[in-house]
């Protein structure tokens, strides 16, 4: 099996709204929206972004107020957060002009109580033009729809869709060392739709193709195990 | 020569910034969001762990069947990643000398 990070439909989507989100003309918001279930990659899927590129990634908590979101962003940034509120935006629209930075705000729903804190991360991308991706749960974009000028702010918005029976191939095709037949990919994807479910088949179908001397696993090897 | 500490930083850099992410998380979790080699971040956890930056936390069965070690960090100082550097610390005087001869607080 090989350790590479799968490039999955949903991965592909995002990439391609994130560089559309660098590439972007004055003018066009630089906000963005990716939302899904949980347990489909958001939150890895973004880390593995700002791993290879420059970005900073905040956890939200629920009882998150504007103040101590500002803190977390300045502190990401590289600064010591100052004391008033005034100074600590400032700080914060100063580090971004410097050094522009792709901002992620994961599990952004917890800020939707909250009109004032979501409207500061608005003043934030106005005042800087900086990137900001708000993670979302499943129906995020429902939740947030709510703030206007916030969602008129959002350039890209990416949802996060359960595995397809092409993606179960492509994740395959770039982990796997054995050739799954088309017929093993549809078995997979009957049994599985996560990534994580997906990948134990995957070792299984290695280890049975190392077992019985192999070069193709099809879908009857498989379900064989089951029995 | 350069080139190569210029590589060891950048993969310290993005290590520390997916383990500051991920509550726990594995050696093989780590090297596919950072696309380097299982050695590479191991090398740098056994340092993180000697200053206590993080610590095991126990077991986890992973899709290969196997149990891989867990690491959850302890120590989450902000975003510039800790530097491991060799040194000998001296009790008697209560310093720590760089192997080039520099002293540390």
């Amino acid at each position: 099996m090989k350790k590479v990070f799968a490039k999955t439909s949903n991965v592909t989507e995002f990439v391609s709204a994130m560089n559309r989100l660098h590439g972007r003309q004055d003018g066009i918001p630089g906000m963005s929206l990716l939302y899904g279930e949980p347990g489909l990659g958001k939150t890895r899927t973004c880390l593995w972004w700002c791993a290879q590129n420059n970005g900073a990634f905040i956890r939200t908590k629920k009882l998150m107020n504007g103040r101590w979101l500002l803190e977390e962003i300045v502190g990401e940034l590289g600064e010591a957060p100052q004391r008033r509120i005034s100074d600590i935006f400032r700080q914060a629209v100063e580090r971004l002009l410097e050094r522009p930075t792709t901002l992620f705000i994961d599990e952004a729903d917890y800020l939707a109580h909250d009109a004032r804190v979501i409207e500061t991360l608005r003043d934030l991308h106005d005042t800087t033009g900086s990137p900001i991706v708000l993670i979302g749960m499943d129906q995020a974009d429902k939740k947030l729809l709510r703030f206007k000028h916030l969602y008129d702010r959002f350039g890209e918005i990416v949802k996060f869709q359960t595995l397809t029976q092409a993606d179960v191939k492509s994740i395959a095709d770039q982990m796997c060392d054995v050739k799954l037949s088309d017929d093993a990919v549809h078995y997979i994807h009957s049994q599985a739709n996560r990534f994580r479910r997906v990948v134990v088949h995957l070792y299984k179908a290695e280890a049975i193709a190392r077992a019985n001397s192999l070069k193709e696993i099809k879908a009857e090897h498989l379900s064989g195990v089951k029995k | 020569m350069t080139v190569i500490l210029g590589k060891q930083r950048d993969n310290r850099e993005k290590i520390w910034k997916v383990i500051r992410v991920l509550r726990e998380f594995s050696i093989g979790e780590v090297s596919i969001l950072v696309n380097a080699s299982g050695q590479v971040i191991s090398s740098y956890l056994f340092h993180l762990q000697n200053a206590g930056y993080v610590r095991q936390s126990g077991l986890r069965k992973e899709a290969d069947g196997r149990n891989h070690r867990l690491y959850r960090l302890a120590k989450n100082t902000g975003p510039k990643a800790p530097v491991p550097c060799r040194c000998i610390y001296d009790p008697n005087l209560d310093n720590a000398t760089v192997s080039e001869g520099k002293d540390v607080d």
